[in-house]
């Protein structure tokens, strides 16, 4: 066990419907480090995040994936949240006739956190209120009727509650407007910090203004083609993805 | 059933016989053992058979048709020439075949087709020239499965066979055009399909007689088998006029991975029972099947279809779009039925009504047997009347309330004709859906009355 | 139970001479001696015998349903079609419960004295006192609320208005099977304008008279008046006897409002065969909130005809079928008069092999213009093993319509375990937070009390099911 829990990756190969989408990916987020994961559609992104949480439809082929030196690939998904691992999901999936408070006590007796009814309420509300969402919410059907702008918050109002200790979030910034990506990305902020890895995964550079990267990747056709810090991603803002995969491809 | 005086012109073992005595030994047999099972089984009765509840046909005289037009009357062209335009508005490079009750009356452009290895034949001469190709299809049916379906397989004639070797894409469709006249014909329309594998062809059966009041009957069957990998597009239009009796079965047997498309437009009859068959054997195969209906008068018209799952994998939609008006009655029934070992399927289907007249009727019963668990399958009806949303926000862009509900009607119907798998085809149903939508019905075609075929 | 003892003899003494009354009970299987024995044990007026006969001549002659559900397993001679309320239910020994079913009532929280009743150890509930005072609430509005038996007797004119009005004997094999040697059940009569604030539990009469084999229910809501009715119970029920063929008519008067809740949870060998029917008038609004958990087999379609103009039908139906059950069940609406509605919701799930069918009817008539339908009916399929139908029919003989109906049948969606197990939550909890999540709607119309038992014994079925 190290003293920095790290998610590693490595040549990571994986495939959905019989098409490979990862062609082996390197990755390497210590705890404490915001990375950023960008790259054009079709890159392979998403299926990154799926797969190291545990889709179903998602099949490795080749590599590893660890968190604090646990494989991670052997473990079912509730196994991985219990060690720590959380995902914001892109589509938020609907349960209905599930109300948000049960989901949300059910997730946290089976991560061991279990509290009074009353602390937890407590909780709920305080982190809703930073996240500014109606009380309602709680008693809504899990992401039932939900507008992009509050699925998100609900996707990030879990990780609030959840404390994990790699958070991986996948286009936490599409669907939604300024004021709701400030908010979602200072919450995410908030629960930043040196027990707490990160991985964004983003298309855009919006988010990335609210919470700077320590470092940027940028994956291409199912790998990591490369790496900087923070003005990396600028870069791409400035310039598209089109020069970057050039220098790389050229460099190959 | 016996009539008074047993002909080769009535429905009778003599008519039978006469057919097989121009069949190779193994079809003659079919024949009489289907005679007999035909002739055992009762007629369909609405109280006592589930499936025939909401279709009544107690007033159909079976004595009272005849399977050879009567020699003294000469023989008809106004309506031959109609069926051929027909299809030189569709689809005018298909291969054409015009059957009638006499036989075959003609054989266009085949050359195209034939230069390729596809077989397209009367399927008489298939019988003798291909016969395990025609026992292939042949096989789709058990004899005496049905009362009509025994009829067919007794008396059919000529009929219409088409075989598609491996890895041949058939370059131009095949259009086998049916038609009656006279009064008191019966017809059994014989069309068969062999796909080998990895073959694809367009098949068109097109029905009519002339517009009118005229009894007719007709017991029609299509069979169809696809090998692993096939495509098969099948449309059918039928335009019998307003005096028709219609039983038909469209079935289809699907292998691995193949892919089958069905097309069928309903215009005409005085009363239909048609069933549709998708057979989804092979593992991975598809069947997309769409309908189009319209009910004038007092047409009853009932259009029954199953969806059988049997392999993994394997997916079916079907979308049945009905409009009636006057007293119309139209009844939809059908069934998904999806084995216990056909895991990953899919299977949906949707019926739509659109009630345009205070008498009109729809029965809808789209029905769902599910003994595997990994599946998804759903189905839906509505019937409903127009929307007076739609008819008021077209009438305030100026549009007067007739022509508003016409488009509306048109609006109606256009997903499934967007679902036609042949342009051509798509474009003659819209025309004729148009000209029923305009009050023009299109039960029969108006073809100056000529002749007996 | 002392009140209901002293009734007792007090029909005995003007009643009955021939037979020993500690112990009353017909012999096997059915005939008109049978029937008249059943109707001069209850002290019956003429009328009533004569319709009880006649009910019988035709379940005789009918056949069998050649659709639905396999009733080959009844054996109609093997039954013994009245036994007095003094007998032991089932004569059951506790220690022949088996433990799964004791294991539940623990899990559900079952109170010790309701168990013993429940599992058909003993044959009566002590609610006695409950009963009284509710009773006494309820003749101050002019309320009627006790068993058909007592009905017929003491409110004959009311009673025989009604009776078989809207389920005649003749409708179907089983109703006349009930018409003949009906026993037990309720009767409610609710006069005009009145309000039944609580719900009238069948619960509080219960004795094995009442959870009998051939109950026969009949509610009367006269204008504007409105109550509720409860019958069964979330627990699992044991029963000996096992063909259970009960009757429900509902008369909703002008704009009267008719809520009947059901849950049954049957042991596994009962046939439970019910017909369950109301008439709605003008303005009047029936809802059926009908709960299949239990038996063998069962077979129940509650129907609601819209009489009269804006009535109103709802049917919220849910069922479970576990290893070796059938539910098929359903719901019918028949609109005859116009600008009237109705909505359906069918929500159910097979596991273990278990078979759910949804068998549905609508029907609107030529004269029924402006009417709106919709039908939404979904199953889950938990495993391999299980099966779902569904048979929906629909008849639509006036244009001015709007009628919709969908259903779906699925196993639970990979997406969705995924996300809850993302969120730490073990796969065979997700799937019970789902299954609870998927009877939601017809859970959030139960009594409180109700809902909370349900989601328990939800959470005891699904023990042990892992997707």
């Amino acid at each position: 066990m190290s003293d920095t829990p790290t998610l590693v990756v490595e040549g990571l190969h994986a495939e959905v419907d019989g098409k490979e989408i990862l062609k082996g990916v390197d990755l390497r987020v210590p705890s404490g480090e915001i990375h950023a994961l960008m790259g054009p559609n079709g890159s392979g992104k998403s299926t990154l995040a799926y797969t190291l949480m545990g889709h179903p439809k998602y099949t490795v082929t080749r590599g590893a994936a660890s968190f604090d030196d646990h494989d991670l690939l052997s473990l079912t998904p509730d196994e991985r949240a219990r060690l720590g691992v959380f995902l914001s999901f892109q589509y938020p999936t609907a349960i209905p006739g599930v109300t948000m408070v049960n989901f949300l006590r059910a997730s946290l007796r089976s991560l061991g956190r279990e509290m009074p009814a009353r602390e937890f309420m407590q909780s709920l509300k305080r982190e809703m209120d930073a996240l500014r969402m109606d009380e309602q919410f709680r008693s809504r059907y899990v992401n039932e009727g939900f507008s992009g702008g509050e699925k998100k918050r609900a996707e990030i109002l879990q990780m609030a509650l959840l404390r994990p200790r790699l958070a991986i979030l996948d286009e936490t910034d599409s669907g939604l407007d300024v004021d709701a990506l400030r908010t979602v990305a200072e919450g995410v902020k908030r629960l930043a910090g040196p027990d707490m890895g990160i991985l964004i995964i983003t298309h855009y550079y919006r988010i990335l203004e609210f919470l700077t990267p320590d470092v940027v990747h940028v994956l291409h056709d199912g790998r990591v083609v490369k790496s900087g810090g923070a003005d990396l991603a600028r870069e791409i803002e400035h310039t598209g993805y089109d020069p970057i995969l050039g220098v790389a491809a050229g460099a190959a | 059933m016996a009539a008074t005086v047993e002909s080769v012109a009535g429905i009778t073992a003599t008519a039978v016989e006469a057919r097989a005595a121009g069949d190779p030994a193994w079809l003659a047999e079919r024949r009489r053992a289907a005679w007999e099972a035909f002739a055992s089984l009762p007629m369909p009765d609405h109280m006592r058979d589930e499936d025939w509840r909401r279709t009544d046909i107690a007033k159909l005289d079976l004595d009272a048709f005849s399977v050879e037009p009567p020699t003294t009357v000469v023989q008809g062209e106004a309506l031959l020439e109609a069926m051929r335009s027909l299809r030189a508005e569709a689809a005018p490079d298909s291969a054409f075949l015009a059957v009638t009750r006499r036989g075959l009356r003609a054989c266009d452009d085949m050359d195209m087709l034939t230069a390729q290895g596809v077989i397209v034949s009367t399927l008489e001469e298939a019988a003798h020239n291909h016969p395990e190709l025609v026992q292939r299809a042949l096989a789709a049916v058990r004899v005496g499965e049905s009362k009509f379906l025994a009829l067919w397989d007794a008396l059919w004639r000529t009929g219409v066979f088409v075989y598609v070797p491996r890895s041949v894409d058939a370059r131009v469709p095949v259009w086998a055009a049916y038609s009656v006249a006279g009064d008191n014909g019966a017809i059994f329309p014989a069309t068969l399909a062999v796909l080998d594998d990895n073959a694809s062809l367009t098949l068109v059966d097109a029905y009519a007689s002339p517009a009118g009041p005229a009894p007719l009957l007709c017991s029609a069957a299509a069979l169809m088998v696809l090998g692993d990998g096939a495509r098969l597009d099948y449309h059918h239009v039928q335009q019998w006029g307003a005096g028709a009796w219609h039983f038909a079965t469209h079935r289809a047997v699907l292998g691995r991975n193949a892919r089958l498309r069905v097309f069928g437009a309903t215009l005409g009859s005085r009363l239909q029972k048609v069933y549709w068959d998708a057979l989804l054997d092979g593992n991975g195969s598809e069947a997309l099947l769409t309908g189009v209906c319209f009910g004038d008068e007092t047409q009853h018209l009932d259009l029954q279809s199953l969806q059988r799952h049997r392999g993994e994998s394997t997916h079916s939609d079907l979308v049945h779009k009905v409009a009636v008006r006057d007293k119309a009655v139209s009844v939809y029934s059908g069934l998904i039925d999806v084995e216990k070992q056909a895991q990953h399927a899919d299977g949906y289907v949707q019926n739509r009504n659109l009630m345009l007249g205070e008498g009109a009727k729809a029965s809808g019963i789209p029905r769902l047997e599910i003994k595997a668990n990994d599946v998804r399958c759903s189905h839906g009806v509505t019937a409903g009347h127009i929307d007076d949303e739609q008819r008021f926000y077209l009438e305030s862009r100026g549009v007067p309330r007739e022509e508003a509900d016409r488009l509306i009607v048109r609006g109606f119907m256009q997903d499934a004709l967007d679902r036609t798998p042949h342009a051509g085809v798509r474009d003659l149903v819209a025309r004729l859906l148009d000209a029923e939508i305009h009050g023009r019905s299109q039960a029969g075609l108006e073809a100056a009355e000529d002749g007996a075929l | 139970m002392a009140v209901e003892a002293h009734e007792l003899t007090k029909d005995y003494k003007y009643g009955f001479h021939d037979v020993d009354v500690s112990v009353f009970r017909t012999e096997k299987g059915l005939s008109p001696e049978v029937v008249a024995a059943i109707s001069a044990h209850k002290n019956e007026p003429e009328w009533m015998l004569k319709f009880r006969l006649k009910a019988l001549q035709h379940f005789e002659k009918r056949a069998m349903p050649a659709w639905g559900a396999d009733l080959s397993g009844i054996d109609f001679n093997n039954i013994y079609y009245y036994v007095k309320p003094m007998e032991e239910q089932g004569g059951r020994e506790w220690d022949d419960v088996p433990q799964s079913i004791k294991d539940t009532f623990d899990k559900l929280g079952i109170p010790e004295a309701e168990r013993k009743f429940l599992a058909g150890v003993s044959a009566q509930y002590d609610s006695e006192v409950v009963y009284h005072n509710i009773r006494a609430d309820l003749e101050k509005l002019g309320v009627i609320f006790g068993d058909c038996d007592s009905g017929l007797r003491e409110h004959p004119e009311i009673f025989r208005k009604y009776f078989g009005t809207v389920i005649p004997p003749n409708d179907n094999k089983f109703a006349a099977l009930n018409s003949a040697v009906w026993s037990g059940g309720s009767f409610v009569y609710v006069p005009k304008g009145v309000r039944v604030d609580i719900p009238l539990q069948a619960y509080f009469r219960i004795n094995s008279d009442n959870m009998g084999q051939f109950e026969r229910t009949l509610i009367i809501a006269e204008e504007g008046s409105y109550v509720h009715y409860i019958e069964g119970c979330t627990a699992p029920t044991y029963s000996s006897d096992s063909l259970h063929s009960a009757v429900v008519e509902i008369i909703a008067h002008k704009d009267a409002h008719v809520r009947y809740t059901t849950i049954q949870n049957w042991s596994n060998n009962v046939y439970n065969l019910v017909t369950k029917r109301a008439i709605a008038y003008e303005g009047a609004t029936v809802e059926w909130i009908d709960g299949n958990l239990g038996s063998k087999v069962t077979m129940k379609y509650p129907a609601i005809y819209l009489m009269g103009e804006r009535a109103h039908g709802e049917v919220l139906s849910a069922a479970f079928a576990g290893e070796g059950q059938h539910q098929d069940a359903g719901a019918k609406c028949v609109h005859v008069a116009p600008h009237t509605t109705s909505n359906i919701v069918s929500r159910s799930i097979s596991k273990d092999g278990g078979r759910t069918s949804y068998r549905g009817h609508i029907k609107v008539y030529p004269k029924a213009h402006d009417v709106k339908v919709s039908v939404r009916c979904d199953a889950l399929l938990l495993d391999e093993a299980s099966q779902s139908d569904t048979y929906p029919y629909s008849d639509i003989e006036n244009s001015e319509v709007t009628f919709g109906h969908e259903a779906t049948v699925s196993k639970i969606g990979e997406d969705q375990i995924f996300y809850l197990t993302s969120r730490g939550i073990p796969e065979a909890e997700a799937t019970a937070l789902i299954v609870n999540g998927f009877f939601e709607p017809f859970v959030k119309e139960l009594p409180m009390e109700y809902a909370v038992e349900l989601n328990r014994l939800l959470a005891v079925q699904m023990e042990g099911s892992v997707g």
